[in-house]
């Protein structure tokens, strides 16, 4: 694959940067969560933000959805939401003096899907949404129905008010490229929301992007060039999140899959263009790596136990494995 | 055909990265070499100092490797030799892991954070970046030496050898505990054998089988210098040629004497006791040097007592003793005990001769000689004649060699029969197994 010429990646990065500014300028004082989530859209990847009630998630996914004029829908997930209720269902109708099913589709065909509270859902509604995820593609009575391009799903999930939930399963989870958390806001943060909203008023959103646009970015990210030793970064690195590979795994009971490791690659890759380079670095692995393997990466009992996390796991391993595969010599000090 | 400015731009900048990725990837692989060589130095070091140490420390000839042959320069070759084989098992394990200039660029890439754009452009993506702000960051300093680690075990390993070479310690065979004198009594048989042969006294062939006894002796390890065997052989030795010079000069003297009673007419008689003189001479166990002897048997020939140089004989005959004089001087003690008579049986009976512990020391408790140095405890002088009953005050009555025998247990005054000086108690021991002195001194008298 032709790696980009740096004024394609140029253009593609200001075009970007303006959709980013129009993020921030909804979204105050989330600059860490904006890049995230347009690198996830760069990359073509779904994304699982977590944080507690009110603190943007839902503003955020509308506002891209506004600012890149895809077509976007919200379900919000709730106990009894049946799969056929996201997917679309067959509906009886008289076509040409005939009855027949007639498929009627359902939230899922739109460029951009809000599921609201998705751990809030039966298992089985998450397995639909899931299968329509990693295949962008509906089954519906035996009739295959893909899912437009391009097809991102944005979910939330409330990490309090656990109880009636549905707790996603480590497989499921995987399907999400990255899981983001949504921190909290800080007082100047807080002041400007208080100056510059409000309650109840939806901010106004102007369209900088087409959908063609960001096909043509995404396409342009996939070809990026990835130096050989990042990807053999990369490849360390996803490995050495297996129990007993590194001594930062110490406590991990599963590690990061091939799909981590390619879903590393990708979003290498998009922040790279993101940040007007033609090629990822060990910069970018290291930035993206919390957001992809943080999900992926299941510690045992002992080490939830012993307080540990799966970001405090990912931070000693991009501590631990050096960026180069040679060791420096004890004879040199390396400095950085 | 000149190129495009910023084509050129380009490969100087290039010219300009891949210098310093070549540079960086030496200094990794010499660190590399250095990370294995250093310690393997030390270790030399210590070995080196080591050999050094024990070869001054034993009784090698050159301890200072001074490359001049002999043990040192066996050693320097060796020393030189495992140097070579350290730098080369740690070049080996080095160049397993030797770095490319690729390499180098990727680890400047890291360190200057340039976001991968060397291996980029290298890969020949992209261009190369611009040559980095030298007030800030240079490339040299991507990479800094640890010369704690370099420095500090080649300063120990040098600090190792030059104590070796140069702290002072003494050789094995100057320490007292290592090295066996030899008997005394070899000295002193050597010292006369030496004075015999210088002399030209007696035969050669009796001195060579006397030397041969020695050398025999000597041969044998040292640690059996001192046994009982060698001792009583060495003494034997010693005696054997005391006796043997003793026997010469009292021959010598009573030639001597012979030769003085013949006058200018001698006769016969005079003439024969020469002639004994000179035979016992000849027959003795430390025979007359031959030529000596025909020396002197030529006084005694046909036209003998007629021409006879007697002053010249005389003289001969002196000095010839003056040397079995000498010769039997340098015995040393045995030397006096044959000139005070006691011969060969005084030497072997009682205390060793100086210098050498004698075959079983003390006195011969089945001899009939009694020993010089005994005092005998019971005796008692005579005191000069006169009353002792009017002596005086500190007046001299009496003396002995032994102390009075005073008997504390004796009753200091009357007792009546069957009474007893001291009642026993309970629990008090009435049987000992050892007694005092004054006990058995008492013991004895009673028994006597």
């Amino acid at each position: 694959m032709e790696p980009p010429s740096q004024k394609e990646v140029d253009v593609a990065g200001a075009r970007l940067q303006e959709l980013r500014e129009t993020l921030q300028s909804v979204l105050f004082g989330q600059e860490a969560l904006i890049e995230s989530v347009l690198i996830g859209l760069i990359a073509g990847g779904h994304l699982l933000l977590e944080g507690l009630p009110g603190l943007g998630k839902t503003e955020l996914v509308k506002a891209l959805g506004r600012a890149i004029a895809l077509e976007h829908r919200r379900v919000q997930f709730t106990p009894d939401l049946l799969p056929g209720d996201i997917t679309g269902s067959p509906i009886l109708q008289e076509v040409a003096g005939r009855r027949e099913f007639v498929f009627s589709p359902g939230p899922l065909f739109a460029n951009l899907v809000l599921a609201d509270e998705i751990n809030r859902a039966s298992p089985k509604t998450q397995s639909a949404l899931l299968e329509a995820m990693q295949e962008r593609r509906v089954t519906v009575m035996g009739e295959s129905h893909p899912l437009p391009a391009p097809f991102f799903v944005i979910a939330t999930q409330n990490p309090i008010e656990l109880e009636g939930t549905y707790p996603l399963p480590e497989a499921q989870l995987d399907r999400f490229l990255f899981k983001l958390d949504v921190p909290q806001a800080g007082a100047s943060v807080l002041e400007r929301i208080v100056l510059g909203r409000q309650m109840g008023e939806e901010p106004t959103v102007c369209a900088v992007m087409s959908r063609e646009e960001l096909l043509a970015i995404i396409a342009l990210a996939r070809r990026i060039y990835l130096p050989p030793v990042v990807a053999n970064y990369i490849g360390r690195l996803v490995h050495a999140t297996h129990p007993g590979v590194s001594a930062a795994s110490a406590g991990v009971r599963f590690g990061g899959s091939p799909r981590a490791a390619l879903g590393l690659a990708v979003a290498a890759r998009g922040r790279a263009l993101l940040h007007g380079r033609i090629n990822t670095s060990f910069e970018d692995v290291k930035a993206v790596a919390p957001a992809v393997l943080g999900h992926r990466v299941l510690l045992d009992y002992t080490a939830r136990l012993a307080g540990e996390s799966s970001a405090s796991v990912i931070a000693r391993l991009l501590e631990e494995i050096p960026v180069q595969e040679i060791a420096i010599p004890t004879t040199l000090i390396s400095s950085k | 055909m000149e190129l495009p400015s910023e084509l050129s731009n380009q490969r100087d900048l290039q010219a300009f990265w891949l210098k310093q990725g070549v540079r960086v990837a030496r200094q990794l692989n010499f660190a590399r070499l250095a990370e294995w060589a250093v310690p393997g130095m030390m270790v030399w070091a210590v070995l080196v100092g080591c050999g050094v140490l024990l070869a001054r420390r034993s009784s090698m000839p050159e301890s200072v490797p001074d490359a001049t042959g002999g043990w040192s320069g066996i050693g320097l070759c060796i020393a030189v030799g495992l140097m070579g084989v350290i730098w080369i098992v740690a070049f080996v394990r080095a160049r397993q892991r030797w770095v490319a200039t690729g390499e180098g660029l990727v680890r400047l890439d890291w360190v200057l954070s340039l976001d991968s754009a060397l291996a980029t452009a290298q890969a020949g993506i992209g261009e190369w970046p611009q040559r980095p702000d030298r007030t800030t960051t240079t490339p040299g300093g991507a990479l800094r030496w640890r010369w704690d680690r370099i420095v500090f075990p080649l300063a120990v390993g040098a600090c190792f050898l030059a104590g070796a070479v140069w702290v002072p310690i003494s050789r094995v065979h100057e320490r007292g505990g290592f090295h066996v004198e030899a008997p005394l009594a070899w000295g002193e048989v050597e010292a006369a054998l030496e004075t015999l042969k210088e002399e030209k006294i007696t035969e050669p062939e009796k001195l060579a089988a006397l030397e041969e006894k020695l050398e025999a002796l000597r041969g044998q390890p040292e640690a059996s210098w001192y046994s009982q065997s060698s001792l009583e052989a060495s003494d034997a030795l010693r005696q054997e040629v005391g006796g043997a010079l003793s026997q010469l000069e009292q021959q010598l003297a009573k030639a001597q004497q012979a030769l003085a009673q013949m006058g200018d007419g001698a006769g016969l008689p005079e003439q024969a006791a020469f002639g004994d003189a000179l035979r016992a001479l000849e027959s003795g166990a430390m025979p007359l040097d031959k030529a000596q002897m025909e020396a002197l048997q030529a006084a005694l020939g046909p036209k003998g007592a007629g021409s006879i140089d007697k002053e010249k004989l005389q003289k001969m005959l002196q000095e010839l003793q003056q040397g079995a004089q000498e010769a039997l001087a340098g015995m040393g003690s045995a030397a006096e005990a044959l000139k005070n008579g006691l011969g060969v049986m005084g030497i072997m009976e009682g205390q060793g001769s100086s210098g050498m512990p004698g075959p079983g020391g003390g006195h011969d408790p089945l001899g009939f000689k009694k020993p010089a140095d005994l005092i005998e405890p019971t005796l008692k002088e005579a005191l000069p004649p006169g009353d002792s009953s009017r002596a005086a005050l500190g007046d001299l009555v009496n003396r002995s060699a032994q102390a009075p025998e005073i008997d504390p247990s004796a009753q200091s005054a009357p007792t009546a029969g069957g009474g007893v000086a001291a009642e026993g108690q309970g629990g008090d021991v009435v049987w000992r197994n050892e007694i005092t002195p004054a006990e058995r001194a008492v013991l004895r008298r009673v028994f006597k």
